[in-house]
């Protein structure tokens, strides 16, 4: 195992900073999970990929995003995790060569067919063992690395006390562990309720989150939760580890995992941004680092559902599941992106994105700065006349703002409890 | 081919022998996906009735559980278990690591679904294992004709549609207030706006779903003859239907190939069903759909109609 820390002036940094693996469900979300610091993102392609609701990529997209990634110095990672069935058998080979060429740095696999036809194929990139596969412990990963595998994703499941001694045990593989996302409630892989249900195939990408449903419940035929009781749901809130980075960066983790293929860029902008502010903050100076409340309270912004740590410390309790919808609720609302700034003017160009009006107070986020605050004064339209709300989608509005902002800046109204 | 069953007990053992089931399955201490479990002494006695027994060491382990879970596997070995039944890699690894000789047969309940990647498998030690019953049986067929490993092939009984690590009846309950039956078999879920009841129990393992309908391909065994084992699930079957249904297969599999055979399958279809237990057909003329674009046009379709 890489070492993980050294004393350099006297002072201990981290030296083994691990990877910070973003989603991309399409190009515009790909490039801004890069620009807001993700070492790596992931994306599907058209064919051989769960998520078939996410906007996935055609290879001359992941031909883009993969000159886009590495430009920027990130990898990408391409999901061929999905359950091949016999249909689903031709040009596999043909697909995993074109990904090859392409320059594509990893594939995510959970179909041992797949793992071990990249292999025989002496391709370049990499071959991890995709989170479908419910890899739990240091035995199964000794499997994996005997036939060759790069990297092995870890099942939601696993407890950050197993993972500190399977780190120990399998010191030469990569791994990597889920920090962030919505879980699954059933072992990924292993959960059929949507194909009985709907005779959509979860095992390649057609899961209708039939999870998150209402049910009646019933003891011997007899129903037992009526009108009025909270209904019987299998929901779980949303994983956030985001406490718990330090303890996850000194054990060795190779690469930290957000989940959200087909989330918004508002959420991909927020998370990637956060955790890439936390990843360097604790790594820079490890010993005298504080936890700061900041981190939480920023991904709150961009999150639906109430935060847990799913499985890190052990089983999740009924506080950590969804019931009756409680601890759903809406994100702070994305207005706007920021694509040019005049800083004689000191005028910002923006791309709206969702309904704001002059007086509204908004919050700019930015990889390259802190967050800052203004309140809309003027909107100008690209004829130069002022309007008083942003209602339209896209369109391209001017607004004085007398701070620095950056290309691709993003802003979100500020919602006052 | 031969039957294969899942018991839970061994009250009707003597009879099933008699019926002529040759495989028995049995879960040990680490088997899931099962409300009953068989002690070491239990094993090691039935060896001395069965031939061909295999033991469910099919969870998905934790690390802190490898100690205990080697150690069984290692007292397994002693006896005369012809095979285990697995789907955590990390049991294949560590028998072969043991060069044990155990027939290592890999079910993983949902992900063996096309031929190419049990003779993958096969390459890393996994001598047989179970075919997807998510699947439509003209794929089945198709995999059990393109696989270079023995098949087995479920035919009766509840089918397995999710296991979660989550204490999903106990949190429920904690949240609602609610006292709940633990009793496997007892409590029962539908979605709401759907006519689909499936069991939940949950043990230390964590929570498993199955259907409450029992798949029935009783007319459809001259089809599925060429695998090497038939399954009956007798999971939340009453002594009288687990005795009932093995019968009935045994004794249509044994005129397979005479003129009988398809008043055999009339005769004990309305026997199955005069148990009032609910049937259905699973997958087998079904085909699921994945692309969001199928989706929608189902969605329209039905809306349509």
């Amino acid at each position: 195992m890489k070492e993980i820390s050294k004393i350099i002036d006297g002072k201990r940094v981290i030296v083994k900073k691990p990877e910070l693996l973003a989603p991309a469900g399409n190009l515009e979300k790909l490039k801004i999970a890069v620009l807001y610091g993700a070492d790596a993102v992931f994306l599907g392609g058209k064919e051989f990929s769960l998520r078939s609701a996410a906007s996935n990529f055609s290879l001359e997209d992941i031909q883009e995003g993969v000159e886009f990634a590495h430009k920027h110095h990130s990898d990408v990672h391409v999901t061929c995790n999905i359950i091949l069935h016999n249909d689903n058998l031709a040009g596999i080979k043909e697909y995993l060569q074109a990904l090859d060429d392409i320059g594509v740095d990893a594939i995510i696999v959970a179909d041992p067919y797949i793992m071990m036809l990249a292999k025989s194929m002496h391709l370049s990139l990499e071959v991890h063992v995709s989170t479908q596969m419910s890899t739990l412990n240091s035995s199964a990963i000794r499997f994996y690395q005997n036939l060759g595998m790069d990297r092995v994703v870890f099942g939601r499941e696993t407890t950050y006390e197993d993972v500190k001694v399977i780190r120990q045990k399998c010191p030469d593989i990569d791994l990597e562990y889920f920090i962030h996302g919505a879980m699954c409630i059933a072992y990924s892989g292993r959960c059929m309720l949507s194909n009985y249900f709907s005779r959509r195939d979860a095992n390649r990408g057609g899961c209708n989150q039939s999870c998150r449903w209402n049910y009646d419940l019933y003891e011997n035929d007899q129903q037992v939760n009526g009108e009025g009781d909270v209904p019987y749901t299998m929901g779980s809130k949303d994983m956030a580890l985001v406490n718990h980075i330090p303890e996850l960066i000194e054990c060795g983790i190779d690469s930290f995992k957000i989940e959200g293929r087909m989330k918004s860029l508002h959420y991909i902008a927020t998370v990637v941004s956060t955790y890439r502010k936390l990843i360097d903050a604790y790594c820079a100076d490890p010993n005298h680092f504080v936890m700061s409340d900041w981190y939480e309270k920023e991904l709150e912004k961009s999150a639906n559902r109430a935060f847990c740590t799913g499985f890190f410390y052990d089983h999740p309790t009924a506080d950590e599941q969804l019931y009756n919808n409680r601890d759903e609720h809406p994100t702070q609302e994305f207005v706007m992106r920021v694509i040019d700034y005049d800083e004689d003017k000191q005028m910002m160009k923006i791309e709206q994105r969702n309904y704001f009006k002059k007086g509204d107070e908004i919050e700019i986020f930015s990889p390259h700065q802190s967050n800052l605050y203004f309140t809309v004064e003027k909107i100008y339209n690209e004829d130069n006349v002022e309007v008083d709300v942003a209602n339209h989608p896209m369109e391209i509005l001017y607004i004085p703002v007398n701070q620095k902002v950056y290309v691709n800046d993003m802003g979100r109204k500020v919602r006052h409890e | 081919m031969k039957l294969a069953l899942h018991i839970t007990n061994c009250d009707y053992l003597s009879d099933y022998l008699d019926m002529g089931v040759e495989m028995f399955i049995v879960a040990g201490e680490y088997g899931t996906y099962t409300t009953e479990h068989f002690s070491l002494a239990e094993i090691a006695a039935l060896t001395k009735r069965v031939k061909h027994l295999y033991v469910m060491v099919n969870g998905l382990y934790d690390e802190h559980e490898l100690e205990g879970l080697f150690a069984h596997i290692d007292a397994l070995a002693e006896l005369s278990v012809e095979g285990i039944i697995f789907q955590d890699f990390g049991v294949l690894e560590y028998v072969r690591e043991k060069g044990y000789h155990f027939d290592m047969m890999y079910n993983p309940e949902t992900l063996n679904t096309n031929p190419n990647t049990l003779n993958t498998l096969a390459t890393t030690g996994v001598t047989s294992a179970f075919v997807a019953n998510v699947i439509p049986l003209a794929e089945q067929l198709d995999i059990k004709h393109h696989t270079n490993i023995p098949l087995v092939l479920q035919i009766a009984g509840v089918q397995y549609m999710m296991s979660s690590k989550r204490a999903l009846i106990s949190n429920y309950q904690e949240a609602s207030g609610q006292e709940l039956s633990h009793i496997p078999g007892v409590l029962t879920i539908k979605p709401q706006g759907l006519d689909f009841t499936c069991y939940a129990y949950e043990d230390s393992r964590g929570t498993t779903i199955y259907s409450k309908t029992r798949l029935m391909m009783l007319d459809l065994l001259k089809q599925v003859r060429d695998f090497d084992y038939l399954y009956i699930e007798t999971l939340f079957m009453s002594p009288s239907e687990a005795i009932e249904t093995v019968h009935a297969y045994s004794d249509t599999l044994a005129h397979l190939d005479d003129l009988l055979y398809g008043k055999y399958v009339k005769e004990y279809e309305q026997l199955l069903h005069q148990l009032n237990i609910p049937m259905d057909r699973g997958f087998i003329d079904e085909a699921t759909i994945y692309h969001l674009e199928d989706v929608k046009r189902r969605d329209a379709s039905e809306r349509n109609q």
